[in-house]
């Protein structure tokens, strides 16, 4: 007796250092079965793992290395309630229970399915400072006899090593998620870094500025200026909605595809109308993007207007400010054949045109309140000169002051020098 | 507002009203619990927004996959009401129409 005694502790420090090793969930659960089995000499286990907020237990994973099992590892699916069986009354009353296989309490199903005969079973709780993880059960032990209560204070001892392990586990899930969050959200900052654009060079007496910062949960904000051969300069500004690497890579799928059609004859509606059935099409998201394009022939000193959805375009010359009524149609990707129109718009000297982001207007301050559309109208009033926009973002900062932003901003301003 | 209005909702056959803020940091809660009332109603959906504080864009995109789903199957998303905040953005993104606003 000693011996076997012996030995069921050294095999349970054998279990406590491979635990101390595990790193992941999947790896962890077969391994305690085995190491379960090990330590009682056991024939057949099994592990419950407890659902807290269902407050059920839940059939984790099985193994029996009888001949009469055809299958050495068993996975099932299904549910025990508490007092359900041996090992939903384990989880109830959280004690442990050893008995013969004629206790009215166990669970006969598993028996039936597998041809197994039950002839002694031990099941103990999981616990980990006094929360329940699950229930561990070993059935039969190899030498033909019962389990005994040195048997059931061995298991007790390593459900305890059991729970230490599967907590880890699930912190070091938590902290993997985390970093590969972490990790997705810089590779979609690069993204949006490696895109932004160069401002372009301006006839004389016309001028161009523009800035988007990202937000620390990056969106998907897109802005770009495309000279055309022509002389007329296409800008846009874009954005997705959603945040992380799918907003980035839609937001760069948009940038690709409004760079391939800008130079064709193409006009800034037919643009939008591409970019839509791209979208339906193409991707697999739920996720929509507002564009505002907006096309300068500056020969002609007009600037063509396509809008899906975005926020109007603002015209501004000092002391004045107002909301281009240009035509609107839905964002895209939403729905299919969406119609989309032009508006043309003089652009005088002294007059400037700023597209911006709702970034800007949904701005948060300390005290949780918006910077908002009257706040934007005031400030680029009183503004003294182009860039407007400037002033504008020092504005927000200051509302900002402190707080992390909630959404990218983006202004993208073209304006022509007083006569 | 000085602290953020935390979001509810309730259910009541196929009758759902959301309250309060929803943004980024809230809305696949949102989108678990709408996803979920679309699954055990049938026929058209009606959605009360009158009293959502604020909704940005990604809570837009719920609404829209939400509705997205409703049409798959045969059935539709009727909004009922909206707060001033949501009606501003449904109007300025063109939206509304899709919701029968």
């Amino acid at each position: 007796m000693a011996t076997r005694q012996e030995s069921r502790l050294r095999k349970l420090i054998q279990a406590n250092q491979m635990l101390a090793q595990m790193d992941s969930l999947p790896e962890l659960l077969p391994r305690l079965l085995e190491l379960a089995q090990d330590v009682t000499d056991a024939v057949a286990s099994s592990i419950l793992l407890y659902d807290e907020e269902q407050n059920v237990l839940r059939f984790a994973l099985a193994r029996n290395d009888s001949p009469v099992v055809a299958q050495q590892i068993l996975e099932g699916d299904f549910t025990l309630h508490m007092g359900e069986g041996i090992a939903g009354c384990v989880a109830e009353s959280r004690k442990s229970i050893l008995c013969s296989g004629s206790d009215p309490r166990i669970n006969r199903l598993a028996d039936v399915a597998t041809g197994f005969t039950t002839r002694s079973l031990l099941c103990v709780p999981i616990l980990y400072k006094n929360e329940l993880l699950g229930v561990a059960q070993v059935l039969n032990p190899h030498d033909g006899g019962d389990f005994t209560t040195e048997d059931l204070e061995i298991l007790e001892s390593f459900a305890h090593l059991a729970g230490v392990a599967l907590v880890r586990s699930k912190l070091l899930e938590a902290l993997l998620e985390q970093e590969r969050m972490t990790v997705q959200l810089q590779a979609a900052a690069h993204i949006h870094k490696a895109f932004l654009p160069r401002l372009p060079a301006m006839p004389k007496g016309w001028n161009v500025w523009a800035t988007s910062r990202p937000a620390i949960h990056v969106g998907g904000d897109m802005y770009d200026f495309i000279p055309l051969p022509d002389g007329r300069l296409v800008t846009y500004i874009a954005d997705v909605a959603g945040k992380g690497l799918g907003a980035a890579l839609v937001g760069t799928a948009v940038w690709s595809r409004i760079r391939s059609h800008a130079a064709s004859e193409m006009t800034p509606s037919g643009i939008l109308k591409i970019l839509n059935e791209m979208l339906l099409n193409d991707m697999e998201n739920n996720l929509f993007v507002t564009v505002c394009i907006a096309v300068y022939d500056m020969a002609a000193q007009t600037v063509t207007f396509a809008n899906a959805g975005h926020l109007r375009p603002l015209i501004v010359s000092s002391g004045t400010v107002r909301e281009l009524p240009v035509s609107t149609g839905l964002p895209l990707g939403i729905e299919q054949n969406v119609h989309y129109d032009d508006t043309l718009v003089e652009l005088r000297p002294g007059q400037s045109l700023l597209l911006l982001s709702d970034g800007i207007t949904e701005a948060y301050d300390a005290a949780h309140e918006l910077y908002g559309e009257e706040r934007v109208m005031e400030l680029l009033q009183a503004a003294s000169s182009a860039p407007y926009g400037r002033a504008l973002l020092a504005a927000v900062d200051l509302w900002q002051a402190g707080i992390a932003s909630n959404d990218d901003i983006t202004l993208l301003e073209v304006w022509r020098d007083p006569a | 507002m000085a602290a953020k209005d935390l979001w509810t909702a309730s259910k009541d056959n196929g009758f759902i009203t959301l309250r309060g803020e929803i943004d980024y940091s809230v809305t696949p809660d949102v989108r678990s619990f709408l996803l979920g009332a679309v699954r055990e109603t049938s026929g058209i959906l009606k959605l009360d927004l009158g009293n959502v504080s604020y909704l940005d864009s990604s809570g837009l995109a719920v609404l829209i996959e939400a509705r997205r789903v409703l049409m798959m199957d045969g059935r539709g998303l009727e909004v009922t009401d909206a707060s001033p905040q949501v009606r501003k953005l449904f109007s300025l993104t063109q939206v509304g129409i899709l919701f029968g606003m």
